[in-house]
């Protein structure tokens, strides 16, 4: 029931290799969510699992039964796409109806289903109008509607909330989670906001430039991200990465002040270069009290910037290094132009390789296997 | 203050501009006009008022005998039935030459843009290469054909001919038309299971009434005006309204009867123009076509 098996795919457009050898799994149930920067291949990869595009190599199953070479039709699945695709001279009712119409299904049947998923969608007051005279949020819906009539065994999303509004953006985003909670269908979706991702998703593949760069829990992907790409693009504001050099007691940071700092882990290949990696919410300006391991350390602060909740610290960066950003406090005792007390939380620490970009060592530990 | 001037006297070139603009299409539009005015008039008159009267003149005595005379009485050939017959026979090859072509253009141009094929484009082009033959190169081939299918003189074998001509442009107007149409509409289709047909008839053809519009104005004008065809491919007892005028102004012997002339004229060009009333404000919408928004 509802799994997708995904290997070794590949697809080209000419002389673009646009897919690299994808291998992605999901269980029954799963909300598989595909992120990445535009033009990495997302939409192309659920083209694929839709069967619109035939990829080059590669199997593809859905209920462990190989659809490499089936008709999307015949794939048991269904669509939304980021344009919704509503058929513009049908009324909703008509939309949402239609996929069933094809399939033969009796009109009294029809309706009811519609009705059914009408109320689901709380659309019913709808069922009349065309396209034309209905909001985004609303044509997004009646999107979902069509797909969710059919009742297949995985439901394929691209990027279905990108045309939407900031506020509306979140609500819908509950709702769908909502739904999946509610139907507990397999769900494919894609998205190149990681926060949506994060939020929605049970397991999360991270895609760039065709090749699959982590897949796993969000949890893990976030806490344990596989190279300096994933952890720099999953959070928001992004991982700081700081340069140091291993040492028998840990990773030695240049403070830009001059002076170092020692941060305590495990001694890798000493005398090597590394990136610290560390998470905005990992440095703060009061002690870590019971959230595990921290360490006391100096550094110049050059900006705040409250939020209302919280205060956004900018640290001066290393030479030739990137912004280092905080999150501290509501109203931070700090001072900024000179150097300030601040904690680092080791719990959450990682640490790349300065050359490869590779993860080379988390402090988090492992949720679960992928 | 200096701005003030500039505007006032960029005001004042505008409106000379404007004005000048007015005076032109004003004059172009009676220069076009002019004739078919003359028509209207000179059909109304009767043969001592020609004669006698101004051109130009409003008719001193309206008279219907010319319409009459023209529509029920004037001889084409030695046939003396007037022009109603030939109508009849225009409108019985235009019709199925503007419906078939519009129709099968519709489904060529839809499966052309929307649902491509290995050789969709070739097919295209192919077709295409249609819309550029002279129609005098297929003259003779053409009555060769229709006289070894028995469709010589046949009105039938004319619809037959304007039908294949049409058919390079309908199906041109249809492709571009659908080029536009949004290709997640499509693909929404495949994944729902929605078949080529159906999809044509629920969806891209209620879409394009537009360009169905241009379609049958441009089949419908095309058919009716044609000259070369239907006096190549008819007879007597076949001719379309346009051969039999021209049998009727040129052949007429005796007094030059120019009131009936131009009744007759006018009968003959009404078709074109009332389609163009009824669909002409679909016309430019149509030429003008942009994308369906989904
Ligand atoms: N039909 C096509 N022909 C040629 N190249 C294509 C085609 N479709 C997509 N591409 C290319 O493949 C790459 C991946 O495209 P894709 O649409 O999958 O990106 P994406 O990850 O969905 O991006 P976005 O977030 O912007 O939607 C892009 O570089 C794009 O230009
Ligand atoms: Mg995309």
């Amino acid at each position: 029931m509802g799994t997708l098996s995904i290997r070794n795919l590949n697809k080209s457009f000419g002389a673009l290799h646009i897919l690299k050898d994808i291998s992605v799994e999901a269980m029954q149930g799963e909300f598989l969510v595909l992120v990445g920067p535009s033009g990495c291949g997302k939409s192309t990869l659920l083209s694929a699992i839709a069967g619109l595009q035939k990829s080059d190599s590669g199997e593809i199953r859905i209920d462990d039964r190989d659809v490499t070479n089936v008709a999307p039709k015949d794939r048991d699945i269904a669509m939304v796409f980021q344009t919704y695709a509503l058929y513009p001279n049908l009324t909703v009712l008509e939309n949402i109806t239609f996929p069933l119409e094809a399939r033969g299904v009796p009109r009294a049947e029809r309706w009811k289903e519609a009705d059914r998923v009408a109320g689901i969608l709380h659309i019913e007051n709808l069922l009349d109008r065309r396209p034309k005279q209905l909001s985004g949020g609303q044509r997004q819906r009646v999107a979902m509607g069509r797909a969710l009539v059919r009742n297949p065994e995985i439901f394929l999303f691209d990027e279905p909330l990108s045309n939407l509004d900031a506020k509306l953006r979140v609500v819908m985003r509950t709702e769908i989670k909502k739904l999946h909670a509610d139907l507990g269908t397999t769900m494919v979706y894609v998205t190149h906001d990681q926060i949506e991702a994060m939020t929605l998703a049970t397991k999360i593949v991270v895609m760039k430039d065709g090749v699959v760069q982590q897949f796993g829990k969000p949890i893990d992907v976030y806490e344990r991200p596989a190279n300096q790409f994933v952890a720099g693009f999953m959070g928001s504001p992004a991982m700081n990465f700081l340069n140091g050099t291993m040492t028998a007691d840990g990773v030695q940071v240049e403070r830009p002040d001059g002076g170092t700092i020692l941060v305590p882990a495990p001694n890798l290949a000493e005398g090597e270069q590394v990136v610290l990696g560390l998470r905005p919410e990992a440095i703060s300006d009061a002690p870590f009290n019971d959230n595990g391991p921290a360490i006391p350390f100096q550094w110049p602060l050059e900006l705040l910037e409250p939020t209302g909740a919280e205060t956004i610290g900018i640290l001066a960066s290393q030479p030739g290094g990137d912004e280092i950003v905080a999150r501290l406090s509501a109203k931070p005792r700090v001072a900024t132009g000179r150097a300030v007390q601040l904690y680092m939380n080791l719990s959450n620490i990682c640490l790349f390789d300065a050359q490869s970009g590779k993860a080379l060592w988390h402090s988090a530990i492992e949720e679960g296997q992928p | 203050m200096i701005a003030e001037v500039v505007t006032g006297q960029q005001g004042m070139l505008d409106r000379i501009l404007r004005w000048s603009i007015y005076v032109m299409l004003i004059g172009f539009a009676i220069f076009y006009l002019a004739p078919f005015y003359v028509m209207v008039v000179t059909s109304l008159k009767s043969i001592d008022e020609i004669e006698t009267g101004n051109l130009m003149a409003l008719p001193q005595n309206v008279t219907g005998y010319a319409w009459n005379e023209a529509w029920n009485v004037a001889c084409i050939g030695t046939d003396c039935r007037g022009m109603a017959p030939y109508l009849l026979n225009s409108l019985m090859a235009s019709l199925p030459a503007t419906i078939i072509p519009t129709l099968i253009g519709a489904v060529n141009g839809y499966a052309l843009s929307l649902w491509r094929f290995r050789g969709s484009e070739l097919c295209f082009g192919l077709l295409l290469f249609g819309a550029f033959i002279p129609y005098q190169i297929v003259l003779l081939p053409m009555a060769q054909f229709l006289g070894a299918m028995g469709w010589s003189s046949s009105i039938f074998g004319l619809a037959f001919v304007y039908s294949v001509y049409g058919l390079p442009f309908t199906t041109l107007y249809f492709r571009n038309f659908f080029a536009s149409f949004p290709e997640d509409l499509v693909n929404a289709a495949r994944v729902d299971g929605i078949g080529f047909f159906r999809f044509f008839w629920r969806v891209a053809l209620p879409v394009s009434v537009p360009i169905i519009v241009v379609s049958v104005i441009w089949q419908f004008t095309n058919t009716w005006n044609d000259f070369l065809f239907a006096a190549s491919y008819t007879d007597a007892n076949s001719a379309t309204s346009m051969v039999a005028l021209n049998n009727f102004v040129q052949v007429a012997t005796g007094v030059k009867r120019y009131n009936v002339d131009m009744a007759a004229a006018i009968i003959t060009g009404l078709p074109t123009i009332l389609v163009y009333v009824v669909a002409g404000r679909y016309l430019l919408r149509g030429l003008m076509a942009g994308a369906v928004k989904g």
